[in-house]
């Protein structure tokens, strides 16, 4: 009699649970209070962690201070020690996070050290050690993993397991804080270098700031650095002016861009940003621009990109920012970025890159996250609900982040490499597609000096390399509204129209024309 | 329009449901147990299939074990053996009394996989010994 009472109230009180948060919530946070307390539980005995694991020492009192008034306590520094190999080391910590909840509800909270210059993560002195807003802890780990490979700079990036007090907190992220050290770091100069921070105004009083458009006011980034900012301020101040809407030319802004930022690092970054599918860098936030000592031009470090935070509407060209939106409708430019892409799709993708890199990582921490009963995380789109997840949670957001990221590669190559191209040959050459590509039109040359063909009614100069000449006829942005386009619009992109292009020829069209995908240099069908 | 309360109902239901698998843990364990322990007996000598003298001190030293760490579980594990051993000698089964605290003090610190095979040994043990009250 007793169990069943027992079990009826249980149920009630579940109906009524459901009844007051909804039933999707509810079952979200159920199943993951269910699993938590079952699945993770089947771990017997885990094996050595084959992870740093970063062990802490802070003042009990203290600490339990700055945890009463999270997360308005997150600017108030403590001393602590850090064990390593049996050495300890006197550092600063503070928990950091305002924004993101998973930074500082539930058990597993994010924090900063700073340490002296002699420390166990040397030459970086100021560490974020987060805890990872994904269910399969690794996907901002993985997302500066691609970018790094792409050529990108990254912030140093571990995975490590951390003790703080006797106490195991966890599986978190730990990675590098930029500022003027960041060439330094690099052993690239010996000094500090300008650093630009764009992310949401600090947090002084006890009130969320509100994101201001970085684009918008060189004021709006936070000088990162000890270096001399006078020369960083100037070209800052020049470049937020090369960003604003007015009826210069494009290609007038191009020239002054690329006197102010280092074209190729931004486009590496703009591939990047397509490959993770992220619209977690945006107008307001998580952007860093260093100023290169040796050209006196910006460029970008990736930032908490988030891999597969899917952007709106698949699109090939997203506007994360200003500088985007300028920046993809240099046609040039946009077929370079397209090219970086299509570079990292073959290795990351094609050959596997990424999936083997995973599968080290994944090696490296199991043991740490059989051992980690303390995973916390955002179990449903409320902000409030971090709570305690599972096993079962990490083994399924792992499969999802194999799959996603295939699945979105494999669409974004196959919209790449689509060639599928309508040619009609008379005294013109008429080219029509619906693929997104630009098309590259390569053709046999005998004599010497400027080889001259129409597009469209425009006279296009071709390029001449030894006996060939060719032209590319890059492809037309259209907004998906086609109202015109704005560069501090949030979450915009650009759709590409159809292509129908005519092409003369002082001669007609050449024998021996070759035509070509611009990206992947296949022949069109 | 989302209410204060329900901000904080995650977090309370979350914890219920932490609460509520641990006892349907411990209740599916003690019915299996139960039901192993009667099957020695006639009919009209079986007692419960989950006796409440049994699950109310076995799911007391659950919720007191989740609410401690590092050494003091010992502790509690310890006193609340001790005080099971002693609550034996008037209650029913008596048998299963220290068996059932054990695989509730695991289940307390979580080791969920040690406290089902205890309690797969248990069974098995009960199937196979002949007993008598």
């Amino acid at each position: 009699m007793v169990p069943v009472v027992l079990a009826g109230l249980a149920l009630v009180s579940l109906i009524v649970f459901a009844a007051l948060l909804g039933p999707q919530r509810a079952a979200h946070i159920a199943a993951a209070a269910v699993l938590s307390t079952t699945v993770d539980g089947l771990v017997l005995e885990p094996q050595p962690h084959r992870i740093p694991i970063l062990e802490l020492t802070v003042d009990q009192a203290r600490l339990d201070s700055l945890e009463a008034d999270l997360p308005w306590s997150g600017g108030r520094n403590i001393p602590a020690i850090l064990h390593h190999h049996g050495a300890e080391h006197k550092v600063r910590f503070r928990y950091r996070g305002v924004y993101a909840t998973s930074h500082f509800l539930g058990g597993k909270r994010s924090f900063r050290l700073s340490m002296k210059r002699s420390n166990p993560f040397a030459p970086y002195r100021k560490v974020n050690v987060i805890n990872p807003k994904a269910f399969n802890l690794v996907n901002d780990h993985m997302a500066a993993w691609l970018a790094g490979s792409m050529g990108v700079p990254v912030p140093w990036n571990e995975m490590v397991f951390v003790r703080l007090n006797n106490r195991d907190i966890g599986v978190m992220e730990l990675f590098e804080q930029v500022d003027g050290d960041f060439e330094m770091n690099r052993h690239l100069v010996s000094h500090e270098v300008p650093v630009y921070k764009g992310d949401y105004p600090p947090v002084t009083g006890r009130e969320l700031t509100k994101g201001r458009n970085l684009w918008q006011d060189a004021a709006h980034w936070e000088y990162a650095s000890d270096a001399d900012s006078s020369l960083a301020h100037q070209r800052l101040k020049a470049l937020v002016d090369a960003l604003r809407p007015d009826d210069r030319p494009l290609e007038a802004r191009r020239d002054t861009l690329a006197q102010l930022v280092d074209v190729e690092a931004f486009l590496r970054y703009q591939a990047a940003v397509l490959m993770l599918n992220t619209k977690h860098i945006d107008q307001y936030h998580n952007q860093w621009l260093v100023l290169d000592p040796r050209t006196d031009r910006f460029y970008p470090v990736l930032w908490d990109a988030l891999l597969l935070f899917a952007q709106p509407g698949d699109p090939l060209y997203y506007v994360h920012d200003a500088l985007a939106y300028w920046m993809l409708q240099v046609p040039e430019w946009r077929l370079q970025r397209d090219r970086y892409v299509w570079q990292a799709l073959q290795e990351v993708h094609l050959n596997g890159g990424f999936n083997a890199e995973l599968d080290r990582v994944l090696e490296r921490i199991r043991p740490s996250v059989l051992a980690d009963r303390n995973k916390f995380g955002n179990v449903t789109l409320e902000p409030e609900d971090v709570h305690r997840f599972s096993l079962a949670h990490v083994v399924s957001s792992i499969a999802g982040l194999r799959t996603g990221t295939q699945q979105w590669w494999e669409r974004t190559r196959k919209r790449l490499a689509a060639n599928d191209v309508e040619v009609v040959r008379g005294d013109s050459l008429q080219l029509r597609s619906n693929a997104e590509a630009p098309l590259r039109l390569s053709w046999p040359i005998n004599g010497e000096g400027p080889v001259i063909v129409r597009v469209d009614g425009r006279e296009v100069e071709a390029e001449v390399r030894g006996a060939e000449a060719s032209i590319v006829l890059h492809r037309t942005l259209v907004t998906p509204d086609g109202k015109p386009g704005h560069p501090y619009a949030d979450r915009r992109w650009f759709n590409v129209a159809p292509l129908n292009s005519w092409v003369r020829f002082p001669q007609g069209p050449p024998p021996g024309l070759r035509i070509t995908n611009a990206v992947t240099d296949e022949e069109v069908r | 329009m989302r209410t204060e309360a329900d901000r904080w109902l995650g977090a309370l239901f979350h914890g219920w449901v932490e609460v509520l698998t641990l006892l349907l843990m411990l209740s599916v364990v003690l019915a299996l147990i139960g039901w192993a322990w009667n099957r020695g007996f006639r009919p009209a000598d079986r007692g419960p299939l989950v006796p409440a003298t049994l699950l109310i001190p076995a799911f007391g030293l659950v919720l007191l074990l989740r609410q401690v760490e590092g050494d003091a579980s010992a502790w509690v594990i310890a006193g609340g053996l001790v005080v099971g051993g002693l609550l034996s000698r008037g209650l029913e089964p008596r048998s299963l009394i220290l068996p059932v605290l054990l695989i509730a003090a695991l289940l307390g610190t979580g080791l969920v996989l040690s406290a089902l095979l205890l309690a797969t040994v248990v069974v098995l043990v009960l199937l196979l010994s002949p007993r008598s009250r």
